[in-house]
């Protein structure tokens, strides 16, 4: 199956300010197999530099600062990493923004 | 009605809403959570839109790493409480605006108290902590929470309805990691514009809002996204609405 990834603000920078990238998965997938294919093939990486600080996005295989949504659900009211995706599923991947 | 003076004043803009959106605009009521870089250009431009009623909360004082952003006050203010420098500068803007600052911190006993009987909150705060409590206080009153947050040179905003749309828990159920955070100015007043003319259109019932769409502003390379989000039925601050 084929899912769409759309990565947005400095997690697009890092995929190569890709806006949408189509990811092949096998039919069983869940996010976390998306998520270890997206690091392992498509260089979606651990930190992310910003200015003269670092982002992080994984602490070993543990998301940090990085919403996931599928199909515009926060995957943590599914069924988190064990998700389940479908063919044609979106997932949109963006740091959460805090300061005021 | 509106004065011979307030017409004068508002007229570019009556041009838009007609004098009839400009009377919503007097007998709305904004409360402001928090004076500091969005809450400075969101008093700013609600006072000039001639927001009848605005209310801002904030505890803190006025420090010199403030002033690159926080455009409502300036060097002589440094050490001063910024509710009322805000107070002061803001009916200076617009005295015909009912102005009131409130130097407290806003917290889960008093935030009911601190929001009164007032139409709309307004996202000014710095941690999600406070968001969650303003998140759901607009939940139990159901009116609308005007969300803005932002980092260095990127920024975000929605618009929440309780009842129709996603809500900030929705979006986000765990408070993002707390860091200390860059900040251009600039951003500040990007996204407090953005929410202001959410709140604006809003109150006039002109055009279309952010309701369910997540924008997102890449002020780095200057380009803006919008993101599609969906309410989540079992979420604890909404799902029982």
């Amino acid at each position: 199956m084929k899912v769409t990834v759309r990565p947005f603000l400095f997690i697009r920078d890092a995929l190569g300010d890709q806006r949408e990238i189509e990811v092949k998965l096998n039919s069983s997938a869940t996010i976390s197999d998306l998520l270890t294919t997206l690091r392992r093939e498509y260089g979606l990486p651990d930190e992310i530099p910003i200015g003269r600080g670092v982002f992080e996005l994984f602490h070993g295989n543990e998301v940090r600062n990085m919403v996931i949504l599928k199909d515009g659900r926060n995957i943590r009211f599914l069924e988190g990493m064990e998700t389940k995706l479908e063919d044609g599923a979106e997932i949109a991947l963006f740091p959460p923004v805090v300061g005021g | 009605m509106l004065t011979e003076n307030e017409l004068k004043r508002y007229e570019r803009q009556i041009r838009i809403f007609g004098a009839d959106g400009q009377e919503r605009l007097k007998n709305a009521k904004v409360f402001v959570a928090g004076a500091g870089g969005l809450g400075s250009a969101i008093s700013i431009y609600l006072a000039a839109a001639g927001i009848g009623g605005i209310r801002i909360v904030d505890h803190e004082k006025i420090e010199l790493s403030n002033l690159n952003r926080q455009i409502l006050y300036c060097d002589e203010d440094v050490g001063r409480e910024k509710a009322a420098s805000a107070e002061e500068k803001l009916k200076k803007i617009n005295p015909d605006v009912s102005l009131e600052a409130i130097s407290e911190t806003i917290e889960e006993n008093n935030v009911l108290e601190l929001v009164g009987d007032f139409d709309l909150i307004v996202d000014a705060m710095d941690n999600f902590h406070t968001r969650y409590l303003l998140n759901r206080t607009a939940i139990v009153k159901n009116i609308p929470f005007f969300y803005g947050a932002i980092n260095g040179l990127y920024g975000q905003a929605t618009t929440i309805i309780p009842g129709k749309t996603a809500c900030l828990r929705c979006i986000f159920p765990e408070p993002p990691l707390s860091m200390t955070f860059p900040v251009v100015g600039a951003t500040c007043g990007v996204i407090g514009c953005i929410q202001v003319t959410e709140i604006v259109k809003y109150i006039v019932k002109m055009g279309s809002s952010l309701e369910n769409r997540l924008l997102l502003w890449d002020g780095l390379n200057a380009k803006i996204d919008e993101i599609e989000i969906e309410r989540n039925p079992s979420c604890e601050d909404c799902g029982w609405k």
